[in-house]
């Protein structure tokens, strides 16, 4: 039944969503940041036998900061640093605690829900990431000039959101999808500072200086 | 001892009016119950101090005997699914007629594995868990050795969980060997934040003398709050014993 649903899907007519995401500080001035571009009011199956989404831990940071997938998928958390990582999230969305793992160990977390995951690291305070877990494959990431190409997006009329890290509000718009052509949404965030976030304990981090803890 | 009962009785219900003042915590404590294992286990590389108090008061088949325990083990993750603790158990004992004595009773190892994931989500309803321990006897005057065993299977109905315990534990040395059976069942419910309240029933049934056996029901209680957590329980006695409080408690980090 699902394998027909998706192929159903994937015979639809689609069309894309392209434009501009602009990102600023809270003056206006321009920032060069991650952003995640998604359009939902549908919903779709994930890529069938797709690669798993990767997360890495490398010089006391998630890299990538900011990840989109869909429902379904996993994500894999591998450590690239010398010393012990943690990797765990309290949101509504996706509670979990992969344990400590040390330098060339990975683990995965499967994201069966939609919604928006922050994950930290219980050891590094400084470490944070989000993972945007989406009803369908229409995201997509924000080129370096600030463009985007959304392809193969069902006609309709949808909403389309820009999405990034620190961002002080959420900003969308309706977008209508006409089959083989494009349609065009400019969008600008606003990104403001990292809020501080609590240990997986629910407690404050105690200052952790450059220990390291192999 | 009335007094002593009265004492304990409010010290629980001031932890109890403590905890429900207390702020909401994410982390589900170790064990729900007083005498009963749980089925939770730490995440890879967790460590945690683990440790309880329990008495057993006023066994009638012994001359009035009074015990209280003090068991105290670090607690390992070995991976997601098992851990590891190293407890040593300290005795107090009070016989009518005799001096009461206070010593190190066993120490040893002890595995503890969960047949299922812990993931909050992916976890199923029923989650069985292993537990198996060897310890050393220092209080007998030969090679005596202690081995355990619990099957503990809990089933999640949405905030209420049921739990049972069955346990075995054996003395064993050059001469005797005894057995012992620990079986238990009980119920807490998610009420107030991270605390819980239910009721538990506990035996302890000696297959060689059936007139040391003991049996004990009562209310019990948890509360988890960041890194910590405790859970106790008052057994009042059914059967060959007064009373049987215990109380457990955790740290991690």
């Amino acid at each position: 039944m699902l394998a027909a649903l998706a192929g159903v899907a994937a015979a639809a007519p689609t069309g894309r969503v392209v434009g501009k995401v602009t990102i600023t500080d809270a003056d206006g001035k321009p920032v060069d940041a991650e952003a995640i571009i998604y359009v939902v009011g549908f919903t779709e199956l994930p890529t069938k036998d797709a690669a798993p989404t990767q997360i890495a831990q490398k010089n006391r940071a998630f890299v990538p900061d900011l990840v989109a997938i869909t429902v379904g998928e996993t994500v894999t958390f591998p450590n690239r640093d010398a010393f012990l990582h943690n990797v765990f999230s309290q949101s509504a969305a996706r509670k979990f605690d992969l344990g400590s793992f040390k330098k060339d160990e990975q683990k995965a977390k499967d994201f069966p829900d939609p919604g928006v995951i922050d994950v930290y690291c219980n050891i590094h305070p400084e470490m944070a990431a989000t993972i945007l877990v989406l009803p369908n494959r229409a995201h997509t990431r924000r080129n370096g000039d600030g463009s985007y190409v959304i392809a193969g997006v069902p006609a309709g009329t949808w909403t389309v959101f820009a999405y990034t890290r620190r961002v002080t509000k959420p900003v969308s718009a309706s977008v209508t999808v006409v089959a083989g052509q494009d349609s065009k949404v400019d969008l600008t965030l606003v990104r403001g500072a990292e809020e501080q976030h609590l240990n997986k304990y629910g407690e404050k981090y105690h200052d952790t200086g450059t220990t390291t803890y192999h | 001892m009335q007094a002593s009962r009265r004492v304990l009785v409010s010290g629980l219900a001031v932890i109890g009016a403590a905890l429900l003042a207390a702020p909401r915590s994410a982390h589900a404590g170790r064990t729900f119950y007083g005498w009963l294992y749980g089925t939770e286990v730490m995440p890879e590389r967790g460590a945690e101090i683990q440790t309880f108090v329990e008495e057993q008061n006023e066994q009638s088949h012994q001359l009035n005997l009074s015990e209280t325990d003090w068991w105290i083990s670090p607690a390992i993750g070995i991976n997601d699914q098992l851990e590891l603790l190293l407890p040593v158990d300290l005795v107090w004992t009070d016989d009518d007629g005799d001096r009461p004595r206070f010593t190190i009773a066993n120490y040893g190892a002890e595995l503890r594995y969960r047949l299922v994931t812990a993931d909050p989500t992916d976890k199923p309803a029923f989650v069985p868990l292993v537990r198996v321990a060897l310890k050393r006897d220092v209080t007998g005057d030969g090679d005596t050795w202690q081995p355990e065993g619990d099957l503990v299977a809990s089933y999640d109905i949405g905030r209420t969980q049921l739990l049972a315990d069955f346990g075995v534990l054996g003395v064993i040395n050059k001469t005797t060997t005894d057995i012992e059976l620990h079986p238990g069942v009980g119920v807490s419910v998610l009420s107030i934040g991270d605390v819980r309240f239910g009721a538990e029933a506990f035996a302890e049934i000696p297959l060689e003398t059936t007139d040391q056996t003991w049996v004990a029901v009562g209310p019990n209680m948890a509360w988890s709050h960041g890194r910590s957590w405790i859970s106790a329980a008052y057994g009042v006695g059914l059967y060959h014993i007064r009373d049987a409080p215990k109380l457990n408690w955790g740290i991690a980090f």
